[in-house]
């Protein structure tokens, strides 16, 4: 078999690509940003036990076990529905990867916060530290440190996931690429040129969070 | 006649669930002095520490600071512990902070000192127990002994009234005991109220006021460190301070 290739197909769409790119960063921040806020009240709320604490749950289980395609259909299509809110695709988009990130995130804060020794709270309650100086001085800084890996993995991960909003009609990198790949009957390249650029842009970020990991790492 | 009491402990039960472990303590603590508690593991001597800056609930009875009980309704705890400096067996320091800043956390977080006010006082204080040189240190870089003096001096940062020590030299290596008792020796001589749970008789012996048992959750025996050690009364003491012995020679 022998398949000509052609590079220029990629070469044209170089513009319609890194335009593409733009939105890819956009949204993975936007959900990033929002997903590490909102995630810390839901970790709390989860470690809080009674009703908030199940209804906490309710939402963590609900969005980590839905795949991220549906939820993003789901926004998408029936919550304007629903609601009677119309979102623009990148909005939808945007709800969607949030609302998965911030169960997933929710889970590591609580992990990272429960593996703090009541050594420290203890030590922090004894000079008077009230709850929340105890939270916000002592337990927090340290329970962040220990999770930084786990949320560079996460954000790493949702990069490369933002690729699904392209099925909505996000104008992303992968959406691009699509409209590239049809425009120019050459999907082979256009694909190739893609996914290089994906992990061209992935894993920098990967080394990144291993080096922002070794910088500050609390040692005990 | 000015009532020199700091302490006084009433009928103190801990219930945990099924366990009691303090069984109706009455203890009183004077200004300036040092009450060691003994006893064997289990006996309830952490528990009776962690009562009296409420780390611990009690079950039943009451805790006299200052002839303020701070186990009654709406006292408020913070308030209630900057007054009572705690170091713990296992020092608890802040490991994300230096020796400097564990120092300082208290005054700059809970009395809300100035940065420099705070690390003003915090520099002392290391210098009072010999780290002045470790200012910027992370506790991981401290040996045992230095971090158990670090957090002596996060203690005294609140400028406690009392201060008590739970085993602080327990889990240090033997030739590290003594620059963390010689610190607890000056404040003694300071004037400092203590409330010491040891192992350390000799300790005991030369610094302390008065040594109390516990066992089983009650105080079963206290005296003046002469009287308890030469002529222990109890049968449970007498075997508990040979056992000490024992180990001592082993």
């Amino acid at each position: 078999m022998s398949y000509q290739w052609d590079w220029t197909a990629l070469w044209d769409n170089l513009p319609l690509l890194l335009n593409g790119i733009f939105l890819t960063v956009i949204a993975s921040s936007v959900s990033m940003a929002a997903s590490l806020i909102i995630a810390l009240p839901i970790a709390f709320a989860r470690m809080s036990g009674r009703w908030l604490g199940f209804i906490a749950q309710l939402y963590i289980e609900l969005f980590r076990n839905l795949p991220l395609l549906v939820l993003v259909l789901w926004v998408f299509t029936v919550l304007p529905l629903l609601t009677g809110l119309t979102l623009s695709p990148l909005l939808s988009g945007i709800v969607a990867l949030t609302a998965n990130l911030s169960a997933f995130i929710a889970e590591i804060y609580r992990a990272g916060i429960t593996s703090i020794t009541s050594g420290q709270s203890h030590a922090a309650f004894a000079i008077g530290m009230t709850r929340t100086q105890v939270m916000k001085r002592v337990v927090l800084p340290q329970a962040i440190m220990r999770v930084l890996p786990a949320l560079g993995s996460m954000w790493v991960s949702l990069f490369k996931d933002t690729s699904i909003l392209s099925i909505i009609g996000v104008g992303e990198l992968m959406y691009q690429g699509r409209i590239a790949a049809t425009d120019t009957y050459r999907p082979l390249e256009v694909f190739t040129g893609v996914a290089v650029i994906y992990y061209l842009l992935a894993y920098p970020q990967a080394l990144g969070v291993n080096w922002l990991f070794n910088k500050f790492q609390v040692q005990e | 006649m000015v009532d020199d009491v700091l302490l006084r402990v009433e009928g103190l039960h801990k219930r945990y669930g099924a366990l009691h472990v303090l069984r109706g303590i009455d203890l009183i603590v004077r200004r300036s002095e040092v009450v060691v508690l003994v006893g064997p593991s289990g006996s309830g001597k952490s528990s009776l520490l962690r009562c009296l800056n409420r780390l611990e609930d009690p079950s039943e009875g009451h805790i006299y600071i200052d002839g303020v009980d701070i186990v009654a309704p709406g006292v408020s705890l913070p308030r209630v512990r900057r007054n009572i400096g705690m170091v713990f067996q296992h020092f608890n320091l802040f490991p994300h902070m230096t020796a400097l800043g564990n120092v300082a956390e208290g005054p700059r977080t809970v009395l809300r000192m100035s940065r420099a006010g705070a690390e003003k006082r915090a520099l002392d204080l290391l210098q009072k127990v010999g780290l002045g040189d470790k200012v910027n240190t992370r506790p991981a870089q401290l040996s045992g002994g230095q971090q158990q003096r670090v957090a002596i001096a996060r203690a005294l940062a609140m400028q406690p009234e009392i201060m008590l020590f739970d085993e602080v030299t327990s889990a240090l290596d033997p030739e590290l005991v003594a620059g963390v008792l010689a610190v607890m020796r000056q404040l003694a001589e300071e004037g400092m109220t203590m409330v010491v749970v040891t192992h350390e008789m000799e300790f005991a012996r030369h610094v302390g006021d008065r040594i109390l048992m516990v066992e089983n959750g009650a105080i079963i025996e206290e005296g003046t460190p002469k009287e308890f050690l030469r002529n222990p009364q109890h049968a449970s003491t007498q075997r508990f301070l040979s056992s000490l012995l024992k180990a001592e020679l082993a």
